[in-house]
């Protein structure tokens, strides 16, 4: 983990309930590992409730690791890729396999690559800049030509980090402090462990003195001085970004976040920076509770290399070369779970390939992952892509509650979970059914007017709760009563959400064929007909959301798919 | 003038032009040249220009022909265009081909399509005032509102470290009331064109002469005899600027009730379950003013202390009393339909919107009600599904799917981020 090892957040909270409905092992290592459990959101409705745990950095490397190795059939290897062998072939070029440094050459017919930020890596403090892929981590500097070689059009993104200071030389006494909350939920489903340790943070913030000092060594910023060409995240802004961006702001907060069991080091969220080591010092020691810090490791920006995701399909394979898919941060992402849902999805798809089976690929209505690779593959990306809550359209179906009820199929498909949880799952789904059917059909009892409405519509009144509704509600286990809780108050607009999910499904599922020639349609602009070329998506739906897209030429491209366009328009017409 | 659009344009005026006239296709430009038939002989001599796509008014390749009015002309060439590859344009296919270019959007249009159809001056000022886009500033105004509430409760929602506040409900009940203000000034077309008022009332009360008499024409057959009037015969006229269509219909309780007299009563009866408005005529007390308004005609044969009497009762209730005869009255009533027809379809004068289109504003505005009344009781992430509601319908409105970058407008307002 190169950031801070913190798990979750909205929309990424998300992405890890969907990982461990699929069977990846995000929540279980999270939660394994976690020293602080948090609720987002708890005030606000369910679908945009998130978790998001602070974790023990060693102990989620270790898990995952073990993790990894209790695979059987998985053979892991160490060593520095070079190049990628492919082979054209009917005009097609595939991949055949690895060079590693060193001579040695790996078979393969699928190869998943997830360089990170190692491309072209090069790390700035403030003007002095060396290559690297991460602090202690050589960059990855063949790679790049390789991939170009093959055709492919990249870009550069940058990404930065604070300092990490020794947690003796702060002073904590005096400062907010944040501990878990009591009503946080572990991420996976299958949990039952401890819920571990709580490890507190502590809030601090800068004031008008650190932000003098950073103002005052502008000069030194490879940000401000142009040193810095990749383009950075707006959501995850230096700290000098922040003091240039919005002069009106005095203050801005600072988390000081544990890192690992031993506490040992903290992570002071909220003042990334790329400015220089002696700059960092002073405006670490500006804030109260710093005054005495020592710096550990200064905080540093990155610049990398990643491919233009447009050049993707929805399966995460390349379309330039057959078997070559490409997952995480070198598609333009940024953060832990958005390139582990993308791992997941191309992972499961090149294993299907070998197998000859059709790629898996999550709709815009049924998973957070699936927003967002659509998003990737549709519209790219020009920054470092985050997940928002914002970004699906169908938020108030894909909550965490429901996870394993709108990815059972995916699930089944995929084959990863094992047979007796699927039923366990099952078995739970139909008693939330169940329940949810008990509610409709039950009457409450009679009110002043004596009226009896069912305690359904009882519980779709704001602010009502079910356990207030039902007695002997103590064998139910509190999610499956929340998820049934949340249908019913959802029912609504859920309804209007799936009817029109359902809507453009039906009309937007409709398939493109692959070698469609966009410039031969009639009534396509030049520049429609260039977009559509390089997008080339695979369904009308994909080719509804690329950048410019008018509803006239998306009738011009369904008339086409329906058969109803002969050939181009002929004739003139005229007219006084 | 006459205007080719289409792949071919330029090969057509190639051969509509004398031999040697077509030196350069130099574009926006006007060139003298000489229009032939195909045996060389000189039909006319014109002015052209040629404008290239995608910058034209249809985005296809244009040519624009400058020739001598008078009909025959225009005749002749339009025949030897055709010949030479052309074919005559349907009702309205510049325009929509313009809008499929992505030229215009569905609100100018709409608008363009209107003035080729308007029947009345004061449409056509309505339709140019529309094009010129005053729909679409105050669209663009509301859009941009919206735009900001929706980055507001996505920014409380995505950001929940940041302590912002959510929206208050006070502002988008604030949107509200200027989405209804801005409804007042729209004109709502019916899908006919016309707004239809129906006359009715027992037969022989004088409907075909009231009719004839607004119309200032001969309109409907009048005689003596009950029971003229048997198909739904109709007058367009103008009512204070706005066009509207007059309808009358067979009387009800036609006395002879033969086979096609029923079916003038059904007829009727269609016409004034569509109508726009309907005007009621009775001779006497038998009439209310609350289905639209109440005329008691043939007053002229009121002796002057019923008219001091019962003609005072008769107003208190609502009634307009008038002569279709001597014209006396007809001044209130035409006043009376023009306000209730204000009413009903908006100002003549305001910006024209189809029935569509209202609707679309229709969901805008309920979509903001129901995101106020969810914000009042905290529910914010369903606020936030009413607003895009209202969002979708502001992009019917205006014919253009526009994507709202909420998250741009989140990033360039709030400061966000670890
Ligand atoms: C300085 C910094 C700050 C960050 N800040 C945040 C943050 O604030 N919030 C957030 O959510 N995310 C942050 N991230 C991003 C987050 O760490 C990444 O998005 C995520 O880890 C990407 O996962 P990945 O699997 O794509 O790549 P990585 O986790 O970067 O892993 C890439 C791996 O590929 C290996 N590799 C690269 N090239 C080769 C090669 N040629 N041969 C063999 N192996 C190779 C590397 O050794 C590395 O192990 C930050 C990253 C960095 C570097």
């Amino acid at each position: 983990m190169s950031c801070n090892p913190a798990i979750g957040g909205l929309g990424k909270s998300q992405i890890v309930r969907e990982l461990d409905a699929l069977g990846g092992e995000m929540a279980r290592a999270a939660d394994a590992s976690a020293i602080q459990f948090r609720r987002l959101n708890a005030s606000k409705g369910p679908a945009v409730r998130a978790r998001r745990v602070q974790c023990d950095m060693g102990g989620y490397q270790a898990h995952m690791r073990s993790a990894v190795e209790a695979c059987e059939r998985l053979a892991l290897l160490q060593g520095m890729v070079v190049d990628i062998d492919t082979r054209l072939e009917g005009g097609r070029r595939a991949v055949t396999g690895l060079q590693l440094e060193g001579g040695r050459r790996l078979e393969a017919s699928q190869v998943v690559l997830t360089t990170g930020t190692f491309l072209r890596g090069l790390m700035h403090i403030g003007l002095r800049s060396e290559p690297g892929g991460r602090v202690g981590d050589p960059p990855d500097v063949h790679l790049s030509d390789a991939l170009v070689g093959l055709g492919f059009e990249l870009g550069r993104l940058k990404t930065g980090t604070p300092a990490r200071l020794a947690s003796e030389s702060v002073n904590l006494s005096g400062l907010v402090e944040q501990r878990s909350d009591p009503t946080a939920l572990p991420f996976s489903h299958a949990w039952s462990g401890p819920k571990g340790v709580d490890l507190p943070c502590y809030l601090t913030r800068t004031n008008e003195k650190t932000h003098d000092i950073i103002r005052a060594n502008l000069d030194r910023s490879p940000l401000f001085s142009g040193r810095i060409e990749g383009v950075g995240a707006r959501y995850c802004p230096s700290i000098e970004d922040k003091v240039v961006k919005f002069p009106d702001r005095l203050s801005h907060q600072v988390i000081l976040e544990p890192t690992d069991m031993s506490q040992q080091v903290i992570y002071p969220n909220g003042i990334s920076t790329s400015l220089p080591e002696d700059v960092q010092v002073e405006l670490i020691r500006s804030i109260e509770g710093l005054e005495e810090a020592e710096m550990l490791q200064p905080g540093y920006g990155i610049e990398y290399d990643f491919v233009y995701p447009t050049q993707l399909r929805c399966s995460l394979e390349t379309r330039a070369v057959d078997g070559l898919f490409l997952a995480g941060q070198i598609n333009g992402t940024s953060g832990y779970e958005e390139a582990a849902g993308q791992g997941l999805v191309a992972g499961v798809n090149a294993a299907r390939k070998v197998a000859e089976q059709a790629p898996i690929v999550l709709g815009r209505q049924e998973a957070y992952i699936g927003v967002m690779i659509d998003d990737l593959v549709t519209r790219g990306t020009r920054e470092p892509y985050r997940m928002f809550s914002s970004r699906a359209e169908f938020r108030l179906l894909l909550r965490e509650d429901n996870a394993v009820e709108r990815l059972a199929d995916a699930a089944r498909q995929i084959g990863i979970v094992d047979a007796i949880r699927l039923e366990a799952r099952d078995a739970a789904n139909a008693r939330v059914d169940s329940l949810v059917q008990h509610l409709r059909t039950t009457l409450a009892a009679p009110d002043r007017d004596g009226r009896r409405p069912s305690l359904e519509i009882l519980l779709r009144r704001p602010g009502v709760r079910l356990e207030e509704l039902m007695d002997g509600m103590d064998g139910w286990e509190p999610d499956l009563i929340e998820r049934a809780e949340v249908r019913i108050k959802y029912q609504g607009y859920v309804d209007r959400q799936i009817h029109r999910a359902e809507r453009l499904g039906a009309m937007l599922g409709m398939a493109i064929p692959e070698g469609l020639v966009y410039g031969s349609l009639p009534g396509l602009s030049r520049e429609l007909a260039e977009k559509l070329e390089r997008v080339r998506p695979e369904t009308l739906g994909q080719a509804s959301r690329i950048d410019g897209m008018t509803p006239a030429a998306l009738d011009v491209l369904s008339l086409h798919l329906a058969g109803h366009l002969a050939g181009s328009r002929r004739g003139v017409p005229r007219g006084t | 003038m006459i205007r080719l659009s289409g792949v071919e344009a330029f090969e057509v005026l190639t051969r509509l032009l004398a031999q040697g006239g077509v030196r350069a296709l130099e574009p926006r430009k006007l060139h003298l040249g000489r229009i032939c038939d195909s045996s060389g002989w000189t039909l006319d001599r014109v002015l052209w220009a040629v404008m290239p796509g995608p910058a034209s008014y249809t985005g296809d390749d244009m040519v624009e022909i400058h020739c001598h009015g008078g009909v025959a002309v225009v005749d002749t060439l339009l025949e030897r265009a055709v010949e030479c590859g052309a074919r005559l344009a349907r009702p309205g296919e510049f325009t929509r081909r313009a809008f499929e270019a992505g030229k215009l959007d569905l609100s100018r249009a709409e608008a363009v399509s209107r003035i080729i159809e308007a029947g009345s001056r004061c449409e056509i000022r309505a339709a140019a005032r529309a094009l010129e886009g005053e729909l679409a500033l105050e669209l663009e105004l509301l859009r941009t509102e919206i735009v900001s509430l929706q980055a507001e409760i996505e920014a409380g929602i995505d950001f929940p470290d940041e302590g912002l506040e959510d929206p208050c409900a006070a502002r988008c009940d604030e949107l509200c009331r200027r989405m209804r203000l801005f409804s007042l000034a729209l004109r709502r077309d019916a899908a006919s064109g016309v707004p239809e008022v129906v006359l009715s009332g027992r037969v022989n009360v004088g409907k075909s002469s009231l009719i004839n008499r607004l119309a200032g024409r001969q309109v409907a057959i009048v005689t003596a005899e009950a029971g003229t009037t048997r198909d739904a015969v109709s007058a367009d006229l103008e009512v204070e600027g706005r066009r509207i269509r007059l309808v009358d219909t067979a009387g009800e309780g036609d006395a002879c009730a033969g086979a096609p007299a029923r079916e003038a009563v059904r007829v009727a009866r269609e016409r004034i379950a569509k109508a726009t408005l309907l005007v009621r005529i009775t001779e006497g007390q038998d009439g209310d003013s609350r289905e639209g308004i109440w005329v008691v005609n043939k007053i002229d044969l009121w002796t002057a202390s019923q008219r001091m009497e019962m003609g005072r009762r008769l107003q208190a209730r609502g009634a307009l009393l008038c002569s279709a005869l001597t014209g006396e009255g007809l001044m209130g009533l035409r006043a009376a339909l023009a306000s209730r027809l204000d009413e009903e379809l908006g100002p003549a004068e305001g910006i024209p919107v189809s029935v569509r289109q209202f609707g679309a504003l229709q969901l805008v505005v309920s979509g903001l009600e129901r995101a106020a009344e969810r914000l009042r009781e905290g529910r914010v992430e369903l606020a936030a599904e009413d607003v895009q509601t209202a969002w979708d319908g502001l992009g019917q409105l205006g014919g253009e799917t526009v994507e709202a970058d909420v998250l741009d407008t989140i990033f360039s307002r709030f400061c966000i981020g670890k």
